[in-house]
C-alpha cells in the first residue's frame, strides 16, 4: 500500500514539476507546481515528517503559490510571449539535462547506503520540532524572523507608489 | 533563567557572543522606525548607522581574548570570525560614508536604505562567525535579500531594476545549489556542524564519502556564484553597472569578504587536512579561469563601474589561490587581501560616487571613461586618489594591494603551488594594463566631454575617499598592523 | 520507501529545476523553477533525516521553506516593479545589459 502511494506520488510530483516549467500559460504552470508540492507533502508523511508535510500544504502550496497566482493575474501575464526555441536547442537541452541528472544521480545513489537508523519516539512530531526550534535552533529561528521582516520591508519599498 | 533552560536544561544563553549581531539588528529596527518620521534628514540616518557599526565592532572585538563556541557552534567567537566580521563592518562603514553625500543626489532612494544595509551586514557577521551550515546558509540569505532590494531602489531607472532582477534570479539559483549541497553534507555526516563534518570525513567510506564529495561540490558552486568566480561570474558586471554606485561597492566589498570567509571556514574547518583532493584541484582550475577571464574581459571596458566589476572577478581569482593553499598562511593572506581589497575597491567606487549622478532622461552619467578624461586638470586631488586606488588594484608598491598580492603568492609558493603563483603573477601584469588605461585617461587626456561636477561637495563626501587612501597606504607601508593580529591561532 | 528512491526523485526534480532556470525566459517561471530546486533539496533533507533518525534535517527543511517564502515575496515585488516600468517580465527583454 505504502509503495503504491509512493509510486503514484512520485509520478505526480515529477509530472507537476516538468509541466510547471514547460507550460506556456503561467497560471496552469502554477497549478502544476501546486500538484508537485502536494505530492511531496505525501512523501513527507511517509517519511515521518507530519509537521513539515502540514506546513508544505498550508504555507507552500497555500500561501506562497497564491502569491504567485495573485501576481500573474494582477499583471495579466498568462500569455507572456516566449522566444520560440528551435528543435536543435530542445534536443541539446534534453541531452544536457540527462547528463546532469545521470551525474547527480550516480553520485547520490551509486553505492550501498548505510542501514536506516531506529526512529526515536515522537520523531517529527510538532512537539519535538518545537523543542528543537526553541532550544538548539533558537538563533536561526530568530534570524528567520528578521529575514521575513526585511523581505516584507523590501517588498514594500520596491512596490509602493511615490518617492521617499 | 530563560524558558529554554527550564525545558531541557540547556546551557545558559551566551549573550555576549550575540551582541555584534544584536546591535546591528536593533540599530536597523530603530532606523526603520525613525524613517517613518519623515522630517529627519537622511544624513542623520547615516550617522546613526555609523554609530551602530562602531558599537558592533567594539562588541565583536570584546571577544578577542575569550575564543569560544556558543549555541552548539552556531555562533563561534574566534579570531578568524572577529577579523572577517570586522572586514564586513568596514565594508559597510565605507559604504555608509560614501552614501552620506550620494543619497542627496539620488532622491529616489528612501531612508530605509540604511536599515537594509545594517541588516545585510548583520547577515555577513552571522555568516562568518558560524561553525554550522545552518548559520552559514541563513547568514547568506540575510545578507542577500536586502541586497536584492537595494540594487533596485532607483525604481525609475530601468537598469537599476534589471540589476535587481538579475541579482535576485541568480542569487536564488545559487541558493538552490547551496541548500542541495548542505542536504548531501548532512546525509554524509549526520549533522550540520563543520566539526562533525571533519569527523565524518575520517570514517566515511563508500556512499557516505560520495555524498560528502557531491555536497561539497554543490556548496562550492553556490558560494562561487556569490564571490563571482568564473564560470559563475556572468551576472557581476551587469549588476554592478546597474545598481546604485554605493550598493555596487557594498556588493563588491562586503559580500565578497563574507563569502570568502565562509568558504575558507568550510574548507579549512569543515574539511581540514582531509580536504577532498578532487575539489581542491577543481578550485585551482576555477582560480586560474577566474583570473584570466576577469582580466581579459576588463581590457575592453569603457565604463569604470564595469571595469571595476571585471577587476573584482579577477581579484576573486587571486583570492581563490589563497583558499587552494589549505594552509594557515594562505588563510591569513586571504584575510589581509580582503582588507586591502575593501579599501581600494570602496575607494575607487567612492570616487565614482562623487562624480556620477543622474543625467538627462534619468540615466546615470559620469562613470564612463570618456567622462573621466581630463579629470586630473579639473579635479586634481580626486584624480590623484583614483590613480592611487588603480595602482593599488594593479598591485604596485607602496600600496596595500602590492603587499596583499605578495603575501598571497608567497603562501602559494610555500604550499608548493608554484604554477598557480606564476599564473597569478602573470595575470597581475595583464591587469596592470587596464588599470593604467584609467590612470592615463585621467591624467593625460584633455577634457572635451561634459563631466558633471557634483554640486557643492561638502567635506563629508570626501570622508570615504580619504579613509580609503589612509587604509590603502597604511596596509602598504605598515602591514604589521594587521599581520600581527593573526599570530595567534586563527580558528 | 527506500532512501535510494527518494534521492532518485530528488535529483530528478533538481534537474528539472536547473533546466527550468536555464532555459525559460519568463521571470516568474524561473522563480517557480527555483522553488522546485528548493523542494528537491527539502525532499533530500527529509529523506536523510528519516534515514539517520535525527530531526535536524526537518528543521532545516522548515528554514528553507521560510527562506523560499521571503525570496518569493522579494522576487515578485521586483517583478511587479519591472512590469510597471516596462509592461513585460521577460528576462530576454532585459537585454539593455547583456544577459
Amino acid at each position: 500500500m505504502e509503495t503504491l502511494v509512493g509510486i503514484v506520488a512520485a509520478a505526480t510530483a515529477l509530472i507537476g514539476a516538468i509541466a510547471a516549467v514547460t507550460h506556456r500559460n503561467a497560471v496552469v504552470g502554477v497549478l502544476f507546481l501546486v500538484l508537485n508540492l502536494v505530492s511531496l507533502a505525501v512523501f513527507y508523511v511517509l517519511l515521518s515528517a507530519p509537521f513539515i508535510a502540514a506546513l508544505q500544504v498550508i504555507l507552500y502550496a497555500g500561501a506562497i503559490m497564491v502569491l504567485f497566482l495573485f501576481i500573474i493575474m494582477l499583471l495579466d501575464l498568462r500569455r507572456e510571449e516566449e522566444r520560440e526555441s528551435g528543435l536543435l536547442q530542445k534536443v541539446l537541452s534534453v541531452i544536457g539535462g540527462g547528463v546532469f541528472f545521470l551525474l547527480l544521480w550516480g553520485a547520490a545513489t551509486g553505492g550501498a547506503a548505510p542501514a536506516a537508523a531506529e526512529l526515536p519516539e515522537h520523531f517529527g512530531s510538532v512537539e519535538s520540532i518545537a523543542v528543537a526550534l526553541f532550544t538548539t535552533y533558537l538563533i536561526p529561528f530568530e534570524t528567520i524572523s528578521v529575514l521575513l521582516l526585511v523581505a516584507m520591508v523590501g517588498a514594500v519599498l520596491l512596490t509602493r507608489k511615490g518617492g521617499r | 533563567m530563560s524558558p529554554a533552560n527550564v525545558w531541557t536544561g540547556s546551557p545558559p544563553i551566551d549573550w555576549a557572543a550575540l551582541f555584534p549581531t544584536m546591535v546591528l539588528v536593533v540599530g536597523a529596527l530603530a532606523l526603520l522606525l525613525a524613517s517613518t518620521l519623515r522630517r529627519l534628514p537622511m544624513r542623520l540616518h547615516g550617522v546613526a548607522a555609523l554609530a551602530f557599526l562602531v558599537l558592533a565592532v567594539v562588541a565583536s572585538a570584546a571577544g578577542w581574548s575569550h575564543p569560544r563556541s556558543a549555541f552548539d557552534g552556531l555562533v563561534v567567537v574566534d579570531h578568524f570570525g572577529i577579523l572577517a566580521s570586522a572586514a564586513a563592518y568596514l565594508a559597510c562603514a565605507l559604504t555608509v560614508l560614501m552614501s552620506l553625500d550620494y543619497l542627496d543626489r539620488e532622491p529616489e532612494i528612501p531612508p530605509e536604505y540604511y536599515s537594509l544595509l545594517l541588516i545585510s551586514t548583520a547577515g555577513m557577521g552571522l555568516m562568518v562567525t558560524s561553525n554550522s551550515l545552518v548559520g552559514i546558509f541563513l547568514g547568506l540569505e540575510l545578507l542577500s535579500i536586502p541586497l536584492y532590494v537595494m540594487a533596485g531602489l532607483v525604481r525609475s531607472r530601468e537598469r537599476s531594476l534589471e540589476a535587481s532582477m538579475k541579482y535576485f534570479l541568480l542569487g536564488a539559483f545559487s541558493t538552490g545549489f547551496l541548500v542541495y549541497g548542505i542536504a548531501f553534507l548532512y546525509g554524509g555526516s549526520g549533522s550540520f556542524s563543520l566539526e562533525q563534518l571533519v569527523l565524518a570525513l575520517d570514517r566515511a567510506d563508500g556512499q557516505q564519502a560520495r555524498w560528502l564529495l557531491l555536497g561539497l561540490g554543490l556548496v562550492l558552486v553556490g558560494l562561487a556564484f556569490k564571490v563571482g568566480a568564473a564560470p559563475f561570474h556572468c551576472w557581476v558586471p551587469d549588476v554592478y553597472e546597474g545598481s546604485p554606485v554605493t550598493v555596487a561597492s557594498f556588493m563588491a566589498t562586503g559580500t565578497k569578504a563574507a563569502a570568502f570567509a565562509a568558504l575558507l571556514r568550510v574548507m579549512f574547518h569543515g574539511f581540514g587536512a582531509n580536504a577532498l583532493a578532487e575539489w581542491r584541484e577543481a578550485l585551482g582550475v576555477l582560480a586560474v579561469l577566474t583570473m584570466v577571464l576577469g582580466n581579459f574581459l576588463a581590457l575592453g571596458q569603457s565604463n569604470l563601474k564595469r571595469l571595476i566589476a571585471y577587476s573584482s572577478i579577477a581579484h576573486a581569482g587571486y583570492l581563490l589561490i589563497g583558499v587552494v593553499t589549505f594552509s594557515t598562511a594562505g588563510a591569513e593572506s586571504v584575510l589581509f587581501y580582503l582588507f586591502s581589497y575593501i579599501f581600494m575597491t570602496a575607494g575607487a567606487f567612492s570616487v565614482v560616487a562623487l562624480i556620477a549622478g543622474t543625467g538627462e532622461g534619468g540615466e546615470e552619467v559620469g562613470a564612463r571613461l570618456s567622462d573621466l578624461a581630463g579629470l586630473g586638470r579639473r579635479r586634481p586631488l580626486l584624480a590623484a586618489a583614483l590613480c592611487l586606488f588603480m595602482l593599488s588594484l594593479a598591485g604596485i608598491p607602496p600600496t596595500g594591494g602590492f603587499v596583499a598580492k605578495f603575501y598571497l603568492f608567497r603562501s602559494a609558493v610555500e604550499a608548493d603551488l608554484m604554477g598557480l603563483a606564476v599564473i597569478g603573477l602573470l595575470n597581475s601584469v595583464l591587469g596592470a594594463f587596464y588599470y593604467m588605461k584609467v590612470v592615463v585617461t585621467v591624467t593625460m587626456r584633455d577634457s572635451e566631454g561634459t563631466t558633471p561636477v557634483p554640486a557643492a561637495s561638502p567635506t563629508l563626501a570626501y570622508a570615504c575617499v580619504v579613509f580609503s587612501i589612509v587604509g590603502t597606504l597604511i596596509l602598504g607601508l605598515y602591514p604589521r598592523v594587521l599581520t600581527r593580529l593573526s599570530t595567534q591561532p586563527l580558528f | 520507501m527506500s532512501l535510494v528512491w527518494m534521492l532518485t526523485l530528488s535529483t530528478a526534480l533538481f534537474t528539472v529545476g536547473v533546466l527550468g532556470v536555464l532555459l525559460r525566459r519568463n521571470a516568474i517561471v524561473i522563480l517557480m523553477a527555483v522553488e522546485i530546486m528548493l523542494n528537491a533539496a527539502n525532499l533530500a533533507l527529509i529523506a536523510f533525516s528519516r534515514h539517520l533518525g535525527s530531526a535536524d534535517g526537518q528543521i532545516l527543511a522548515f528554514f528553507v521553506m521560510t527562506v523560499a517564502a521571503a525570496e518569493a515575496a522579494v522576487g515578485l515585488a521586483i517583478v511587479l516593479a519591472i512590469f510597471r516600468l516596462r509592461k513585460s517580465v521577460n528576462v530576454d527583454s532585459l537585454n539593455r545589459m547583456k544577459w
